[in-house]
């Protein structure tokens, strides 16, 4: 008896340690096999022929390397499904467009190329990265100031909550392109222009979320608070604010994206650098690695911006409602 | 002078053009240093009794005197227990009784404010926790947080809206004497109003028992049981077994007449 239930734990002991085993071997296997087939085309010439491969070549290593470790040290909860996909996708461009020659060799350029402007133009693309954070950062840290404090004050103070928000309900539709172009001859310098395009595109949402949150806050916590009869700026800065913080960083997350619509949008209109100016100077000159180059720039940089809030989230909001 | 009266209120509030009346003349009084007991059915305005008492709403008719003024709204002269936890989430245990504490204005310096959570949080045995934040508490703890926070606050006035409702039958017996406790440590004795549904409960912690039905005060019971024996001793006492049963009879009568 015991020696069969010895036999069990050590049975379900080895199974239980087997499966990630076997998993992690066939996620590393699957990757690298993906990741030589990615890398070993761009050595075999096509119709059209190779220059420099050297950046496409190590920026899919490092794809590798980073599949790879976390392969290893997540095991079970690492997926190589990301990682298959965008090899995928590049050895589907490469074959159809390089190696079999369809399609138009100005229009769909080798992803060698279009990698090979990272290196060439890095100071360039660095800059365009700098100016458009700068913009993005200073409108949208306005847009938050004054959305929040204003849509506090206005959902807390019933008689602003009536007779502001149908004002707000006719303003806030009204897409920032439409305005754009105005703001953009109205102000001093094209840098003001964008940060008033984003200031005032993203108040409105941020502005209307607030009140929106005030006004379904829970009632339990709004009389609690009462019930200390607490003054009107800690209701506001020391009870609402608080409670909102996590839905404004939740819905930051979402309106990054929109933030970047408006940005490069205000950029290909009227801008001397950033990336929206980088995407649209190229796509003028029909020099479409460049274009493509620029495109993959503005996806990783709001990757990262996400991957930044996701931790800041983390580590600043510690609690849970009730 | 009563420390709180009610003189002729009445309340109703409109729901589809329809008023719907929850309190009709009622008027009584509380004395200083009372523990007074509001028990009575579901639905027969004990919450909205208590709202008005806080300040939070106000009678259509009449009015309600606190030390012979008149309430204006919420006042640091009263503090609040609720039933549904009304812990601050995004605040510790710590930091949600210091809170209590800053807005009832009784220290200013934040060491000290700081310690006497500290002494309070220690007095409801919640010394350990005193950075957890409410979801990491049980509702028993939750409530015992609460506590702290309103004894803290040093109100003349507690009010107390079925605070041990939705506990356990044994943490609440816990929590039950833990108030006890707390009214009793402070030298002169507190005002309470305390909400329940629970006969027990309101036997075991009053001076005085109101029975509510629907509008208004039916009846008013001086409890005067001995304050200094056990629980177990005081349930088997005749006067508790007597007044148990007159509640009762007061619940079934009212029952029977809304059938």
């Amino acid at each position: 008896m015991t020696q069969t239930k010895a036999l069990n734990t050590f049975e379900t002991e080895i199974s239980e340690n087997k499966i990630p085993l076997v998993k992690v071997i066939l996620n590393i296997v699957t990757v690298t096999v993906f990741a030589a087939a990615v890398i070993g085309l761009s050595f075999v010439e096509g119709r059209i022929s190779i220059k420099d491969n050297q950046v496409y070549v190590l920026i899919m290593g490092i794809i590798w390397v980073y599949n790879i470790a976390k392969a290893v040290i997540k095991k079970n909860e690492y997926h190589p499904d990301i990682a298959v996909t965008i090899y995928a996708l590049f050895l589907l461009w490469d074959i159809v467009f390089r190696i079999l020659g369809k399609g138009n060799p100005v229009l769909s350029p080798p992803m060698e190329r279009v990698f090979t402007v990272f290196r060439d133009d890095i100071e360039f693309i660095g800059e365009g990265i700098a100016h458009s954070l700068m913009i993005l950062v200073v409108g949208f840290s306005i847009a938050l100031i004054t959305g929040n404090i204003l849509g506090m004050l206005v959902g807390w103070v019933k008689r602003l909550n009536d007779d502001l928000t149908p004002v707000a309900k006719v303003l806030s539709p009204i897409p920032p392109m439409v305005y754009t172009p105005y703001l953009i001859a109205l102000m001093p310098t094209f840098t003001s222009a964008s940060i008033a395009v984003i200031g005032i595109g993203m108040f409105w949402p941020i502005f209307l979320g607030m009140i929106n949150r005030v006004n379904s806050m829970n009632s339990r916590l709004i009389d609690s608070a009462k019930a200390m009869n607490v003054s009107t700026p800690t209701m506001l800065f020391k009870v609402i604010l608080p409670y909102s913080i996590p839905s404004i960083v939740g819905s930051l997350k979402i309106q990054i994206s929109t933030i970047f619509m408006i940005l490069i949008m205000a950029e290909m209109i009227g801008a001397t650098s950033g990336l929206g100016f980088f995407i649209k100077k190229y796509s003028d000159y029909a020099d479409y690695s460049r274009v493509l180059a620029g495109i993959f720039v503005v996806g990783t940089v709001i990757t990262v911006l996400n991957v930044l809030l996701d931790i800041a989230e983390k580590k600043l909001i510690k609690w849970k409602a009730v | 002078m009563s420390k709180i009266e009610f003189r002729n209120v009445t309340f109703r509030y409109k729901d589809n053009n329809k008023a719907v009346n929850i309190l009709e003349d009622l008027s009584f009084k509380i004395e200083e240093g009372e523990f007074a007991c509001l028990i009575g059915p579901s639905g027969c305005g004990k919450s909205t009794l208590v709202s008005l008492l806080l300040g939070l709403q106000f009678p259509t008719k009449g009015e309600i005197l606190i030390n012979d003024k008149p309430i204006t709204g919420p006042d640091v002269n009263r503090g609040m227990v609720f039933q549904h936890y009304s812990l601050f989430p995004w605040l510790t245990a710590k930091k949600n009784i210091m809170f209590g504490i800053r807005e009832a204005g009784i220290l200013k310096n934040k060491k000290d404010i700081a310690s006497r959570a500290k002494e309070y949080l220690e007095l409801v045995g919640l010394a350990d926790s005193a950075n957890k934040y409410p979801h990491e508490l049980s509702g028993g703890m939750q409530q015992r947080v609460a506590l702290a926070r309103a004894f803290a606050m040093d109100t003349d006035i507690l009010l107390m809206d079925e605070p041990f409702g939705a506990i356990d039958p044994q943490k609440r017996i816990e929590l039950q004497e833990l108030s006890i406790e707390l009214c009793k440590k402070r030298g002169e004795k507190k005002t309470v109003v305390f909400i329940t549904h629970d006969i027990d409960e309101a036997l075991v912690l009053a001076d005085k028992v109101y029975f509510m039905e629907p509008h208004k005060i039916k009846t008013q019971v001086n409890v005067g049981l001995p304050s200094d024996t056990t629980r177990e001793e005081l349930i088997r006492t005749k006067r508790y077994d007597q007044l148990r049963h007159e509640l009762l009879d007061l619940f079934t009568e009212v029952k029977r007449r809304s059938a």
